[in-house]
């Protein structure tokens, strides 16, 4: 089937296999072999942001696509986004291990996007993630340091506008 | 590292391999459909060069050629346009096998057999002193991970061009020399970046850029070849004896470890001395006997998995002491105060050295994790709560760390060094070592503070040839740590030197020179206690807090080694069956001794503690055969069905 869509900012029609899921699309079509594909063994190092809300993308079958934006790691890490994420990493002394980094930034990003902070609700959503190189209190202060930062670029942004 | 090709998909061939599940077997037919010039079958036979690849003595075949000779070789390679066609051309490729005897016993060392003193308690008078006895095991595991990667081959002018993810990328361009014949200078890597936590990228990866780059070369196309890391760690077995008087004081002790490290050996006499090293307890002895014994079996062969025998080992006689407290009805944390003294004794695998470090980090996690109290609480629950028990256990681990490989390795191994303060004022490092790029950066630093004013700049490190190892795995990087120390003493001496003789003035300096008589140095210590709950409702392990202490003598960066530490941690209570919960709760302190010595694998002594004490925390929850991991719960529902 034809699928419009736009990955990465690009606007692309594909013909593919309408149940070929998100995470082969973007490494075989798109050529992004950073996605890793786990053949639906969930083990939560592929989200990407499908219209600003994190998902795992092995869990995304090709025709739900149509209409919707992808935004994987690899354009995500060049954005001010990636840049609040990586100062909370500094500053709680945090970081995740090189297997998930992509993973847990697009997770906190979409949490940091919708201001959670709520520590169940937060848990919740990284536990998508199966790599467990981060302990619970870690990744819930990163996500409320990350918010923290981002809101006060806001404000100072919001002050010069 | 070159910049990769951006070849277009539709141009290249996409590989899958094809395995054997069962090992021991013989191949006798591959039959396979008829296939179009798109498609290309690669067996052990269609390999132009020799079908093998080597590491240090140990050789591995890339292809199985007749024999099958672990679950799981990879039997053939099929390249197709895209991955779905090669999977479902896979689907029709049929290989029939025959049973077959192996033979891979050949290259089984002899067991390592160490000890001292000739004290027999049973001739003793009868009575006078108990046998304890436990046992330890790990299960040997070799599983596919879930993590998929590529390693593609293409041809560009007179270059063949590799890219993988890679521990040692010179063990791919020497295999791609050996298997296809091009001259290595033509073979060019390009590095993908990877993180190999059990060591998944260090010999694989080298089997799969030789089949993708003779598919290149047969096909003159780039080919991709495309699987999911395999994860293979040694299976472990440790039994051992120890007599201790009337007041739990061991008097002698026995111990046999047994290493199934696979199909095939990588290191193995180094692996014994490691895990010699481990297996030799804190306490005094009047007599202790130690063998190693590394076995073959039809397991995928084991890669380092971080450490090299000696975490394991160490883990081991952590849980061999908490029995012995056991025995004696002392928590682990006071019968090791009241039975270990104050200096380690000296032996041929470790010096004697002063134990307060350890033991301070042992007070420090007692006290904050109210050790002895939850102790003894599970203890007197654990009787009183009938059938099902109180299921918690809270465990302790504590050791040392080594730095380097052993002795007897650097003195075979021959890495050797000189440097030169020369008549510009310039220093010139010559050596065959491991260059890793933040370590050379290291040493620049710590040579520049001595000899050039604090400039790294004027420290220059030669280059390493061909036969050097560029990037190795972490538990190769561990020699690193010895060498860094005789890096600074050779720039100590030279700083005088340079002051009293003619430039320029040269010193050489080698393996040889440091840690005789003994195997290991010590390198750090720590304590590791871990609390678990086994989950009522399903039976499964649960990790709920761990507390853990380290001290080193020096610290780099404590932000990113605590960080390291930490995942180290989390990593291996995950890999040996226990859940971690969202309440999980970890508390570590590091602390530098400030003795400026060498700082060496501080993951490889955090993980032994780590299965150490989770172990322990086990056998107190559910009993000893919950105790033998991973873990799991069908395991632990097991035992109470029993």
């Amino acid at each position: 089937m034809k699928i419009d869509c736009t990955i990465d900012g690009k606007t692309l029609t594909l013909s593919l296999n309408s149940d070929k899921p998100l995470s082969l699309i973007l490494r075989e079509n798109i050529g992004i072999d950073s996605i890793n594909h786990c053949n639906g063994k969930v083990c939560g190092l592929c989200a990407v942001l499908l219209d600003g809300k994190a998902v795992l993308s092995c869990l995304v079958p090709a025709f739900e696509l149509n209409g919707k934006e992808v935004i994987t790691f690899e354009a995500f890490q060049r954005t001010r986004g990636m840049k609040d994420i990586e100062k909370a990493y500094e500053m709680t002394g945090a970081t995740p291990c090189n297997s998930c980094y992509a993973s847990r930034s697009m997770i906190f990003e979409s949490l940091i996007a919708e201001g959670v902070t709520d520590r169940s609700e937060i848990l919740k959503q990284l536990s998508l993630v199966k790599c467990r190189c981060m302990t619970p209190d870690d990744e819930v202060n990163v996500v409320l340091k990350a918010i923290e930062i981002r809101r006060k670029r806001n404000v100072r942004r919001s002050q010069f506008a | 590292m070159a910049d990769r090709k951006n070849f277009s998909r539709y141009n290249m061939r996409c590989g899958i391999l094809i395995h054997v599940p069962q090992g021991g077997v013989r191949i006798t037919r591959i039959n396979a459909p008829e296939m179009d010039s798109r498609f290309l079958l690669l067996t052990g036979n269609d390999m132009p060069g020799d079908d093998s690849f080597s590491i240090f003595s140990s050789s591995f075949p890339i292809i199985a050629k007749e024999t099958v000779a672990y679950n799981g070789q990879v039997a053939a390679a099929l390249f197709a346009p895209d991955y779905e066609s090669a999977v479902l051309m896979a689907n029709d490729i049929r290989i029939e096998t025959e049973e077959a005897g192996t033979d891979t016993e050949d290259s089984v060392p002899y067991p390592l057999e160490y000890g001292w003193g000739d004290f027999n308690p049973e001739e003793e008078e009868e009575g006078k002193y108990r046998k304890v006895e436990s046992s330890f095991s790990l299960a040997h595991t070799a599983a596919r991970g879930m993590r998929l990667y590529t390693v593609t081959a293409w041809i560009e002018g007179a270059n063949l061009h590799i890219e993988a993810p890679s521990e040692w990328p010179e063990l791919i361009r020497d295999t791609v020399e050996h298997v296809t014949g091009y001259p290595k200078r033509n073979i060019v890597m390009h590095l993908v970046p990877y993180t190999a936590r059990n060591d998944e990228f260090l010999l694989e990866p080298a089997a799969l850029a030789a089949i993708s780059a003779t598919a290149t070369i047969r096909t003159g196309l780039p080919c991709e070849l495309r699987t999911e890391t395999l994860y293979s760690h040694p299976g472990i077995s440790v039994k051992r004896e120890t007599w201790i008087d009337d007041e739990g004081k061991p008097a002698s002790e026995k111990v046999v470890m047994t290493v199934d490290q696979g199909a095939f050996t990588i290191l193995p006499e180094e692996y014994q001395r490691q895990a010699c090293a481990g297996l030799i307890p804190p306490y005094p002895l009047k007599s202790f006997k130690a063998a190693v014994k590394v076995t073959t079996s039809l397991n995928a062969p084991a890669a380092f998995a971080l450490s090299l025998g000696y975490s394991e080992a160490l883990a081991s006689t952590e849980y061999h002491i908490s029995r012995l407290a056991e025995k004696t009805e002392l928590t682990p944390y006071l019968y090791r105060a009241s039975v270990e003294k104050e200096k380690r004794r000296f032996t041929d695998y470790l010096p004697g050295f002063d134990l307060d470090d350890q033991k301070k980090t042992a007070e420090t996690v007692a006290s904050r994790s109210s050790y002895n109290r939850k102790w003894a609480a599970n203890s007197f629950h654990k009787r009183d709560f009938g059938i099902m028990g109180y299921l918690r256990g809270i465990g302790f681990a504590s050791g040392t760390g080594i730095a380097g490989f052993s002795t007897t390795f650097r003195k075979s191994s021959g890495f050797g060094a000189m440097m030169t303060y020369t008549q510009k004022h310039n220093v010139i490092v010559n050596t065959s070592y491991i260059n890793h790029p933040g370590t050379v950066r290291r040493w620049k630093k710590s040579i520049a503070d001595r000899l050039t004013d604090g400039m790294p700049d004027k420290v220059a490190f030669s280059d390493h040839g061909n036969d050097s190892m560029d990037i190795g795995p972490d538990v190769l990087s561990r020699i690193v740590a010895s060498f860094s120390s005789q890096l600074d003493n050779a720039a100590k001496k030279l700083a005088v030197l340079k002051e009293e003789e003619a430039l320029p003035v040269s010193l050489k300096f080698d393996a040889e020179d440091s840690y005789y008589p003994c195997e290991f140095e010590n390198a750090g210590c720590g304590t590791v206690v871990c609390e678990i709950s086994i989950r009522q409702s399903d039976m499964k392990p649960v990790a709920t807090a761990l507390w853990a202490a380290f001290s080193f003598p020096s610290i780099l960066e404590a932000e990113s080694l605590r960080n390291s530490l930490k995942r180290t941690l989390m990593m291996t209570l995950s890999e040996f069956g226990a859940e971690i919960p969202m309440d999980f709760q970890m508390n570590i302190d590091i602390s530098s001794a400030g003795s400026g010595g060498a700082l060496s694998s501080p993951q490889e002594l955090a993980r032994g503690l780590a299965i150490g004490a989770l172990s322990d925390a086990l056998m107190q929850a559910a009993g000893k055969e919950a105790a033998a991991l991973p873990t799991s719960s069908s395991i632990i529902e097991e035992l109470f069905r029993k």
